[in-house]
This record gives C-alpha cells, sequence and structure tokens, in this order.
C-alpha cells in the first residue's frame, strides 16, 4: 500500500471484484474440488461416489507406474534445468562479451521463446522418428539404434533434448540481463585484479550472478514440471503406453484417458504439496536475495 | 490568505508523535520556512496543510475557514514537490492545465492562463515538450508553473529545491523569493538547509523532534537562539558550544574547563554549556588576562574567510577570520566578547538569559 | 613500472604480442560459441520451413529438406485454406483466427482485470486488504496444469466447453498479471497521487488521466507476454474444445500427431510442416519486434 492514498469505500472493491470473482469460480472452487474427490472413488459407470479416505493417495504412492513417474520427472527435471541453465550462461557471457553481433546474437538465442511447446514437440518427432528422423540417421551410422516412441531410454532422451531447446531462451535473456546490470566499473576494477578471464568469471561474475541463477533454478523446475506438458505429449504421439512421463502428464492421463477421477486429484494435491514445498524454498532464497543487494 | 495553526498534532497508527501540538498563525502575503532534521515532522506539518495527511488533533484554518476534513482539491492550495511529480506522458502546458481542466475552467481560459504563467516564468517556448526533455531547472519552473496558474491562496514548497545542483540552487532560491513578493501570495516552504532558511524566510519555524524549537525572523534566529538546537543547527559553520559539564580525564583538558569556567564566571551553575558564534571569537599572539590558550589544528581556506578548527576541553571549536592575513603562529590566545555570549541550560536545552 | 620497460624491454614486448594474439583468438571461439548456439536454435525451425515447401513424396523418399521445394504455394494453402487435411472440418484460417481471439482476449483480459485489481490494492485504503492481497497471490503457486481435471469438470458443468468464454476465463484465473501490476504501481512515486490530488483528480480520474498512460510500455510488455502465453496454450484448449472449429492452430498442432499415430495414409509433412510454421510465426514475428519491450516485462515481471 501506498503513503498517498484514496480513501472511497466501495469503488476498491468494484475493481476487485472481476478479479476475485473469475478466481473464485475458477480456482478456488475447482482446487477445493480436487482436494474433495481425491478421497472419494468414482463408479465407474457414473453412479455416485463413496469416501474411500486416504486410500486414493496410498494407491498413488504404492503404484509402480507413479513411482516410475515421479523418479523420471526428477531426473528429467534435473537434467533440463542443468544443461538449458549451462548451455544458456555459456551463450549469455559471451553474447555480453562479445563486441560486434551482440544485439544479432541476442536475437537469435531468444525468440525460441514464442515458439510453443507442442509445436517444439512436433520438430522434435521430425529430427527423431524413426522412418526419417535426421537424427536418427546420423546416429545410426554409430549403431544406435534410435527408436523414438519404443525405447524409454531414447524417448527421454529427445524429450530432454527439445525440452532444453525450448528453455534455453528464457534463461539466456535472464543471465544476458544479470550480466548487464553488473556495473561496468566492477569488469573493469576484475580486469585490473586478475589476469585469467577464466577465473574472473568464476570469482567475480558467478557469485555476482548467484542470485539469478538461484532464482532461474527455480523457474526451470517449474518449466520441467508443468510447462514441457505438449513436447512430451507430442514425442510420445499422444499414445503414452510404456513411454517416459512426467507426473503432470500422468494425471492428464489417468484422469482423462483412465476415468480415475480419485486418483488423479490425489495425485493433483501431491502436486499442490510438492508446489508449495517448492514456493516456501523460493520465498527463502527471495529473502536471501534482498540481503545480497 | 491567512493560515492558523492551533495545537495541531500528528500521530502515527504506531502510536508514534511525529508532530506534537503546533500553533502557528501566518499572516497574509508572508513566506514562512519550516527548517529541521529530517524526521523533525516539517513535511508532516506541510502535509497536513495540503490536505495529503490526516490532522490527528487540533484546528487548521486557511482563511477563516476550518479546512481539517477538505479534500486537498478544495482547499485553494498549490504544492510543488521535492521531485516535482510532473504527469510524465503530459506536455508543459497539460501539466499546468490539468488542475483547472479538473475544475471545469474553458479551454480558452487554460490556454491563456497556461501561457501567462508561461510567461513569467520563461517556459513559453517549452509548452508542447514533455518533462523528460527538460533540464532539471526548468522542470522545477514547470512545477512552480502548475502552482501558480492556478492563482492559489496558499503555495506549499516540500524541499523543491533540493534536487538541483548546487549554482542552480541559489538562482531558483532568488526566483522564488521574487515570484512570491511578486504575486504576494503566503506561502509554506519546508526544507532542511539552513541556508535556505535564512535567505527565503520572511519568518523561519526550527522544528526538533515534532517539536517547535523557535520561531522567528532570520536575524532573530540567528542572532538570539532559544535553545541548543536552533543554535547548533542554524549557521554554517555551527555556533561554538562548550559543555561545562563534560566529563573530562586528561589532566590539559580539566585545567582548561576551569579556565573557561573561570572566564564565565559561572561557578554558581555548572550544568550550562556556553556558545559563541565562530566570527565572534577574537584571537591574539600574546596572553591576556581574559584569554585562553588555543592550538590550531587545521585550517580550512575558503576565500572569503578562514576557518580554524581546534579544541577547546577536548571539545572541537572553530574560529572564522575574515582578514587578509593568515595567522603567523598555530598558538594563538582567544578572547571572547561578553555580549556575543550565549548561556544555555543542559537540562531544559533552553538558553539562559544573561 | 617505467624502470620495467627500460631494463627488460624484451621480455615486456614479447610478453605482450602473444597477449594481443590471444585475444583475437578468444573472440573467434567466443564467436564460434555464439554462432553454433544460434545454429542450434535455428536450425530445427528453419529446416520446418525449407521442408514445408517441398512435396510430400520427396519429403517421405528423403526425409527433411535443408533446400527450398516448389511446393511453397500448394502446401501453405493447402494448410491455411483446405479442409480436411489433418482436420475434418475446420481450415487453417478458422484455427489461425480462433487462436487470435484467444491470444488478444486473454492478454486483454488479463490486463484490464489484473490493472484494476492492482490498483485497488496499492491505491486504496482498504479493511481487508492483506486478505484480499493473498487471496489473490494464493493462486501464484497452482498452475492450470495441476488443477486440469476439477477445471475441466467445473467449465464443463457450465456448459462452457467449446466457448471462447470457457477456454479464455480459466487461464486468466491466476494472478500473474495483477502481481506485475502491483510491482509497478509501487515504484510510481507517491507525489503522483498527491500533485493529482491537489489538482483536484479523484480516484477515476487518477486511473484513466494518469496511472494508465504512465504504465503503457509496462502494458505493451505484458501484453506480448500474455499474448504468447494464450496464443500458445495446448493442454487447455486440447480439453475443453471438443468442436473442431473451435480449435486453436497448436491445438490443430495436435491433429497432425494424431494422424502419424494412426499411421493409415503416408502423413502428409509438407503441409503439416507448413501449418507448424504458421503456427509459430505470429508469436515470434511479435517478439522479434517488441524485442525490448518483451524482454523488458519479461525481466521486470519476475523481480
Amino acid at each position: 500500500m501506498k503513503r498517498a492514498n484514496f480513501s472511497n469505500p466501495w469503488m476498491p472493491l468494484l475493481f476487485l471484484l472481476p478479479q476475485l470473482s473469475i478466481i473464485a469460480i475458477f480456482f478456488y472452487y475447482p482446487a477445493v474440488q480436487a482436494m474433495q474427490s481425491s478421497f472419494y472413488l468414482e463408479d465407474p459407470f457414473g453412479f455416485g461416489s463413496t469416501f474411500v479416505g486416504l486410500r486414493n493417495y496410498v494407491e498413488t504412492l504404492l503404484s509402480d507406474q507413479y513411482r516410475k513417474a515421479a523418479i523420471f520427472t526428477v531426473v528429467f527435471t534435473f537434467l533440463v534445468s542443468f544443461f538449458s541453465l549451462s548451455i544458456s550462461l555459456l551463450l549469455a557471457y559471451k553474447a555480453d562479451k562479445v563486441l560486434r553481433g551482440g544485439s544479432t546474437y541476442k536475437t537469435l538465442l531468444m525468440w525460441v521463446y514464442a515458439v510453443a511447446p507442442p509445436v517444439a514437440g512436433l520438430l522434435g518427432v521430425m529430427y527423431f522418428d524413426q522412418s526419417f528422423g535426421l537424427f536418427t540417421y546420423f546416429v545410426a551410422d554409430f549403431g544406435w539404434d534410435f527408436k523414438l516412441g519404443v525405447d524409454y531410454y531414447d524417448t527421454a532422451t529427445a524429450m530432454v533434448v527439445v525440452a532444453v531447446w525450448k528453455q534455453v531462451p528464457v534463461n539466456f535473456i535472464f543471465f544476458l540481463s544479470g550480466l548487464q546490470s553488473i556495473p561496468k566499473s566492477i569488469n573493469e576494477a576484475a580486469l585490473i585484479d586478475n589476469n585469467s578471464g577464466f577465473s574472473r568469471f568464476w570469482t567475480i561474475t558467478f557469485p555476482l550472478l548467484a542470485p539469478t541463477a538461484f532464482f532461474l533454478l527455480i523457474i526451470n523446475i517449474t518449466y520441467a514440471l508443468f510447462d514441457t506438458f505438449g513436447i512430451i505429449d507430442m514425442l510420445v504421439k499422444a499414445v503414452p503406453a510404456n513411454n517416459p512421463m512426467t507426473l503432470v502428464y500422468k494425471v492428464y492421463l489417468d484422469g482423462f484417458r483412465g476415468n480415475d477421477l480419485g486418483g488423479s486429484s490425489a495425485q493433483s494435491v501431491l502436486l499442490m504439496i510438492l508446489v508449495l514445498i517448492l514456493t516456501v524454498f523460493q520465498f527463502r532464497l527471495i529473502e536471501r536475495r534482498i540481503h545480497y543487494t | 490568505m491567512q493560515v492558523t495553526l492551533k495545537n495541531i498534532t500528528k500521530t502515527y497508527g504506531n502510536n508514534v508523535q511525529a508532530v506534537k501540538p503546533v500553533n502557528l498563525e501566518i499572516n497574509q502575503g508572508e513566506l514562512i520556512v519550516l527548517v529541521g532534521p529530517s524526521g523533525c515532522g516539517k513535511s508532516t506539518i506541510l502535509r497536513m496543510v495540503a490536505g495529503l495527511e490526516d490532522i490527528t488533533g487540533g484546528e487548521l484554518y486557511i482563511g477563516d475557514r476550518q479546512v481539517n476534513h477538505v479534500d486537498p482539491a478544495d482547499r485553494d492550495i498549490a504544492m510543488v514537490f521535492q521531485n516535482y511529480a510532473l504527469y510524465p506522458h503530459m506536455s508543459v502546458a497539460q501539466n499546468m492545465g490539468y488542475g483547472l481542466k479538473n475544475r471545469g475552467v474553458t479551454k480558452d481560459e487554460i490556454t491563456q492562463k497556461v501561457r501567462d504563467a508561461a510567461d513569467i516564468l520563461n517556459l513559453s517556448e517549452f509548452l508542447d515538450r514533455k518533462p523528460s526533455q527538460l533540464s532539471g531547472g526548468q522542470r522545477q519552473r514547470v512545477a512552480m508553473g502548475r502552482a501558480i496558474v492556478r492563482n492559489p491562496s496558499l503555495f506549499l514548497f516540500d524541499e523543491p529545491l533540493s534536487n538541483l545542483d548546487a549554482k542552480l540552487r541559489n538562482q531558483m532560491r532568488i526566483e522564488i523569493k521574487k515570484l512570491q513578493r511578486r504575486l504576494g501570495v503566503t506561502s509554506i516552504y519546508v526544507t532542511h538547509d539552513q541556508v535556505e532558511a535564512m535567505t527565503l524566510a520572511d519568518r523561519i519555524v526550527v522544528l526538533n523532534g515534532g517539536v517547535v524549537e523557535q520561531v522567528g525572523t532570520p536575524s532573530e534566529i540567528y542572532n538570539n537562539p532559544a535553545s541548543l538546537f536552533v543554535a547548533s543547527f542554524m549557521g554554517s559553520p555551527p555556533m561554538n558550544l562548550i559543555n561545562l559539564a563534560k566529563p573530562v580525564t586528561h589532566k590539559n583538558d580539566k585545567n582548561e574547563l576551569k579556565l573557561v569556567n573561570k572566564l564565565f564566571g559561572s561557578q554558581d551553575h555548572n550544568n550550562i554549556q556556553i556558545g559563541i558564534r565562530p566570527e565572534k571569537v577574537q584571537y591574539t599572539y600574546d596572553a591576556s588576562e581574559n584569554s585562553l590558550p588555543f592550538t590550531i589544528d587545521y585550517t580550512e581556506e575558503l576565500g572569503a574567510s578562514r576557518l580554524m578548527h581546534g579544541k577547546i576541553a577536548d571539545q572541537s571549536f572553530i574560529l572564522s577570520d575574515t582578514s587578509e592575513t593568515e595567522v603567523k603562529s598555530n598558538n594563538i590566545h582567544l578572547s571572547f566578547p561578553a555580549e556575543a555570549l550565549y548561556k544555555f541550560d543542559n537540562e531544559t536545552g533552553r538558553k539562559i538569559e544573561l | 613500472m617505467t624502470d620495467m620497460t627500460s631494463e627488460n624491454p624484451v621480455i615486456l614486448s614479447s610478453k605482450e604480442k602473444p597477449k594481443a594474439k590471444k585475444l583475437k583468438l578468444s573472440s573467434i571461439i567466443d564467436h564460434s560459441i555464439l554462432i553454433i548456439g544460434s545454429l542450434f536454435m535455428l536450425m530445427p525451425v528453419l529446416m520446418a520451413f525449407t521442408t514445408s515447401t517441398h512435396d510430400h513424396v520427396t519429403i517421405h523418399k528423403e526425409g527433411l529438406m535443408l533446400s527450398i521445394g516448389d511446393q511453397f504455394a500448394e502446401n501453405y494453402g493447402a494448410a491455411m485454406f483446405e479442409k480436411g487435411g489433418f482436420t475434418e472440418t475446420v481450415d487453417g484460417l478458422t484455427m489461425l483466427m480462433n487462436s487470435l481471439i484467444l491470444g488478444i482476449g486473454f492478454a486483454v483480459g488479463k490486463i484490464v482485470i489484473s490493472v484494476l485489481a492492482a490498483y485497488a490494492i496499492v491505491y486504496f485504503r482498504l479493511k481487508f486488504a492483506t486478505l484480499a492481497f493473498w487471496i489473490i497471490f494464493t493462486t501464484l503457486l497452482l498452475p492450470l496444469e495441476v488443477r486440469i481435471l476439477p477445471s475441466y469438470e467445473v467449465v464443463h458443468s457450465f456448459g462452457l466447453s467449446n466457448t471462447y468464454t470457457g477456454l479464455i476465463l480459466p487461464l486468466i484465473a491466476s494472478a500473474t498479471g495483477t502481481f506485475y501490476f502491483r510491482q509497478f504501481f509501487m515504484s510510481v512515486p507517491d507525489e503522483l497521487v498527491e500533485a493529482a490530488k491537489i489538482d483536484g483528480a479523484g480516484p477515476f480520474k487518477f486511473l484513466i488521466d494518469i496511472l494508465v498512460p504512465i504504465s503503457k510500455t509496462m502494458v505493451a510488455a505484458i501484453f506480448i507476454i500474455m499474448f504468447v502465453f494464450g496464443w500458445n496454450q495446448y493442454l487447455w484448449p486440447a480439453l475443453i474444445t471438443t468442436d473442431e472449429t473451435m480449435f486453436t492452430i497448436i491445438r490443430g498442432i495436435r491433429q497432425i500427431i494424431l494422424a502419424y499415430a494412426e499411421g493409415n495414409n503416408i502423413p502428409e509433412h509438407g503441409q503439416a510442416m507448413a501449418l507448424a510454421v504458421i503456427a509459430v510465426l505470429p508469436p515470434v514475428l511479435i517478439v522479434v519486434f517488441f524485442q525490448s519491450w518483451f524482454v523488458k516485462g519479461l525481466v521486470e515481471s519476475e523481480k
């Protein structure tokens, strides 16, 4: 709130009304529904539902498929975050450093932000497809029989590569703006104090970028968890079978394909808890970020 | 228009009393300067007069009308802000005319009034520019223009010059003074800069910790400070103050303190401070009966005058010398003309009449 | 330093020369890395375009193409105007229109609602301001993907399936925009409201005359981000639109993959790639042309 404000009593309510009503109907109501139905078992023929307590949760957590998806999600998230962060940090550092062509590189490296994840997935299919994929041809020469959608690890590889490709621009933009906000005088002072560019980067530049990197880590985890749906759906050609899948994909799959409303809702709630933990973590980081500055 | 503050107070939500009861009568056409360190309540008082801050207690009159609960727009005031608060998306003319437009003044009249105000402030050629295309001094003038175009009965200035560089500040100070004289509009001006206060004011209100320390003309304030705070705040360099009650350990300091005590004949009441303006101190090379030995630690050359820094009884002491010749020795003897001395009570902080 | 030069001039000069060379070499390396990175980003879409200009027999035989073929007009024409390629009752143009409605509707709706809500939170003395703040900002925690099933049930039960309202409103139900504008409004100097108050502007006038105009670039930046976000939506449109005439172009992309998966007839690779290029072109052009606004909006909004 501001020091200077208006004290009109009804106007702010009027202004808040659209936001609050949309949130109430399309956010809180469904969220509460999810929590509620996670405790019920829906009759497959639609003849009502019975309260089953925590059974949906227990079944979910005990199921092999869920555990498999959970492990894949963790590994996938780690790999996507790691590769997209390191690649974009390298590119941002170089783009900040070069004297010429910096803005051209910037454009070339960021525009993919606007490509929809499913389109990225489709392009991925073109590259990794079993019958005519460019990548498949290429690795076949080395004896790698790449089978997208058939071999678990091959499919996972394709997912990681496409997800990294799609995420590099966002990280690049943030890293570059982080680098550009480092005062020139600091770089100049470092140039006088330290002769090695490599050691300059790790002792001066990187620590100053650490808040950006922490923050991006959270962004990347959220991305890998939720925003990769389109990529995954495309790469498995909407036929999940035994392919790797993330937890979000499984929520969708069990809910819409498997008609397991209770189980899917329980999974939703588990994801909500995961996001809450991430958020608490993030708030802590933000607090620390204030200390940095 | 006359402005009257009767027992005005301000208490914030956390029970901090930012302004203790203030009484003030401002005469028609007078320029009053509220001065004090940051947090002294000067801006709060101004903002209460403007209606930007609620008045916790007391009564505020503009003219004969009590305005405690009147909207800022209806108080017939205009305000110049420290950061000018120009609307960045509007041209200079639109900025100046916005208040008139909201009051339903016709377009032609607005144009005319804006043109007149721009003439006075030498802004005529900038009327179509945006604030971002102006220099700091020009923006300041637009802010002034926005105030005068409405022809209000009270001007409020909230540190309007502190975002300008020193040279421009001096220039604008004179312009503001001239303009205020010419328009004859009652004005309240807030600043933390005591030089600004001295040069601009008809009367100065010195504030400290939400309390009015003294109200008076600049020369009254300077020559007859009512309290320790006023004495030390107004004047550059500030008045020398020697605390006779200060505990000193060094033998030499003890002796000096005794000497000072004897000089001022104040054995009867020790809990006081002695004050003297740096330019009133006289020095000789030889000791005399009523002189105090003084060692100059360092000298600041200001051109028109020279400031010599040293210590008396372990308390910093400055003397200001306007003579053209430099001192020949760093060891001199000071004497204090009786009529230039001030005595202050350590406990109340008030001046003791000699 | 001068001493050193006079004593060891040889050493110094020999030290300096390789350094100059090293500098050149390092800048060559820098550019190589950046060029490789740019190609990595560019090639997939570029090859999608070049491939989309060939007929499907060629593509089927030779895979992705790097040369530009002669089927540009045919493939793009078919993708844009022909019904019954991958979808049965809708052409590319209709899907583009739907995407445009989703993108613009989402962005405009979100901005209007967020500006109003942020204005209420920042500029008014509100008794339950903290409560409102938390009610709104809790929504930042849970993306639509997490609550997708119940959201679908709710929207469906309102009979909003296959409507623009059902498509757009649930996507708006999060506080990203409100949070963004709140941050921006907080950074607007207090004196501006005070000056406006003295100038006789009430809350409504201040919003229209002053706050909205000075937020122009911010609005533009957030519009770009929101438009791209809306345009690129996939899961939600896939669930809520079953009527093909309501398909967005991104939703249409899904039909391609379904056609592949079924594998009944030879896939129309050329047309598929053409549709993909059409689907990415509008958001990419906006992001590239309004790059500075977009970058500013993205970086500022996440602060």
